[in-house]
């Protein structure tokens, strides 16, 4: 405490003295003033405090009736971003914490901590024992953070295994007790099980995530949600124009299976290729001329032919990598747009 | 899960099969009329998914519900009290079938299983479109 105040101390002074030298002798009246009483509630009279000699900052510090809620300290740099988060989670500013609170913010669960690991620290300052030890405990519990934080984001699952053990062991050992309880009330059965329920959620919505392309940079299940729906709305659309045109196509096809098969490999490996068919596709009806100019093509074209359907099987990661370039689909627009 | 190789296969034989039945069922000359359009239209669509359904087989709960469709019963409407778990997944469980009588957990399991077919399907009837169409076209 006493190297911060001597640190802070020259600061003060500087920022003083320039207006008014003789100021100093007025302010110095006016700590001098809030010795005996509380001291005020804003950040200024705290760096007044300061300019007390240090045990007397102790005792002020040490006093019961110390509003310290209000308080960041400015001597630790990160507390203002988690004094934030405290104000934002004031919740926890009671000790006993409704249980729904925790499922409300589960998914924030190492930043929770960090604002209750705070709260605490703020909040029941006059509870403790004296503030060097809260200082360095603060500063131990912050570097406590930052290892749990590291600690968390590894090992989610056994999350409900440290809460357990924590469960047992809430008692009074730090400051930071109140973090443990947040946790052990996650031993509470309603929301263990939901706990689990939506870590398998948030599973499979990853695997969405990887089903449905273009997911992986959208963030927050609403628009990964609403992805997924048009996804799926885009294939049945393309399934119903597909089956229209077909339905105009059939009478002229011939459903011959392997062929059929093989041909569809032939014609994804080659998709520049124009009349590589191969002639086990019969057109019934009108386009017999056609057929005929295009079999001396598919003779010169593909030899090979019968080698093809004795590997069958190997085209078909092709078939596989076929991935409906647009280019080559000569389907409606909308539905070229759909794809895109 | 699924090997895409093998689902495919088994969705491009059934699709296949399905599709011979029901060129016999129709005349070869070009339909006339819309509605004959329409018909036939109807009748592919139905057809791929219910090939698709039948592939799957009743292990899938959309599968199961969409044979279901086909078939003509009533939607099974077992509904176990998921509409404080939804989060969001009313319009998800419209779009896939059976997904009423789901939770959420499900629901997003069927869901992926059911992309996963639908491209496929997509796929094989693209192709065989292809096929056709490549060669009745002369460029």
């Amino acid at each position: 405490m006493e190297p911060n105040v001597k640190a802070v101390q020259p600061q003060f002074r500087s920022g003083i003295s320039g207006p008014k030298p003789g100021g100093m002798g007025f302010v110095f009246d006016d700590i001098h003033g809030l010795i005996p009483g509380p001291p005020e509630t804003d950040g200024t009279s705290f760096t007044a405090l300061l300019e007390l000699p240090p045990p007397q900052a102790v005792e002020l510090l040490v006093m019961e009736d110390f509003p310290a809620k209000s308080m960041p300290p400015p001597i630790f740099p990160s507390n203002i971003a988690l004094s934030d988060r405290a104000s934002m989670f004031s919740i926890f500013a009671s000790a006993d914490n409704p249980p729904d609170s925790t499922n409300i913010i589960s998914a924030s669960s190492s930043m929770k901590i960090d604002s209750v690991k705070q709260e605490p620290l703020e909040s029941e300052h006059h509870r403790n024992s004296s503030s060097p030890a809260v200082s360095n405990q603060s500063l131990k519990s912050i570097k406590r953070k930052e290892r749990e934080k590291k600690v968390k984001e590894s090992s989610k699952k056994s999350k409900k295994l440290e809460a357990n053990e924590a469960s047992d062991g809430s008692g009074e050992q730090l400051p930071y007790v109140h973090v443990r309880a947040r946790r052990g009330q996650a031993t509470d059965s309603h929301s263990l099980a939901e706990r689990a329920r939506r870590e398998k959620i948030n599973a499979r919505m990853k695997l969405l995530q990887d089903l449905v392309p273009g997911c992986n940079k959208i963030s927050g299940t609403a628009m990964v949600l609403d992805e997924i729906i048009n996804h799926v709305q885009a294939l049945q659309r393309q399934v119903e124009f597909l089956s229209m045109r077909l339905a105009a196509v059939n009478p002229r096809i011939d459903f011959n299976l392997d062929a059929l098969l093989a041909a569809e490999s032939e014609s994804s490996i080659d998709n520049s290729y124009l009349g590589m068919f191969p002639p086990s596709i019969w057109l019934e009806g009108q386009l017999n001329g056609s057929r005929q100019q295009q079999s001396w093509l598919i003779d010169g074209v593909h030899p090979s032919r019968v080698d093809d359907t004795s590997n069958f099987i190997t085209p078909d990661n092709s078939l596989l990598s076929y991935d409906s370039p647009p280019n080559s689909v000569s389907l409606h627009s909308s539905q070229l747009k759909m794809e895109l | 899960m699924k090997n895409p190789n093998t689902l495919k296969k088994k969705l491009a034989s059934r699709f296949l099969k399905a599709m011979k039945k029901l060129k016999y069922k129709m005349s070869p000359s070009p339909p006339a009329s819309i509605a004959e359009k329409k018909r036939r239209h109807r009748a592919v669509r139905a057809a791929a998914y219910a090939s698709m359904a039948s592939a799957v087989g009743p292990r899938r709960a959309w599968s199961r519900a969409l044979l279901r469709k086909m078939k003509g019963r009533k939607r099974a409407r077992r509904n176990p009290g998921n509409m404080n778990t939804r989060f969001g997944l009313n319009h998800l469980c419209d779009i896939v079938p059976g997904g009423e009588a789901m939770d959420s957990c499900s629901l997003l399991n069927e869901t992926a299983h059911y992309i996963k077919c639908l491209v496929a399907q997509v796929q094989i009837m693209r192709e065989i479109l292809h096929s056709s169409s490549s060669s009745s076209t002369i460029l």
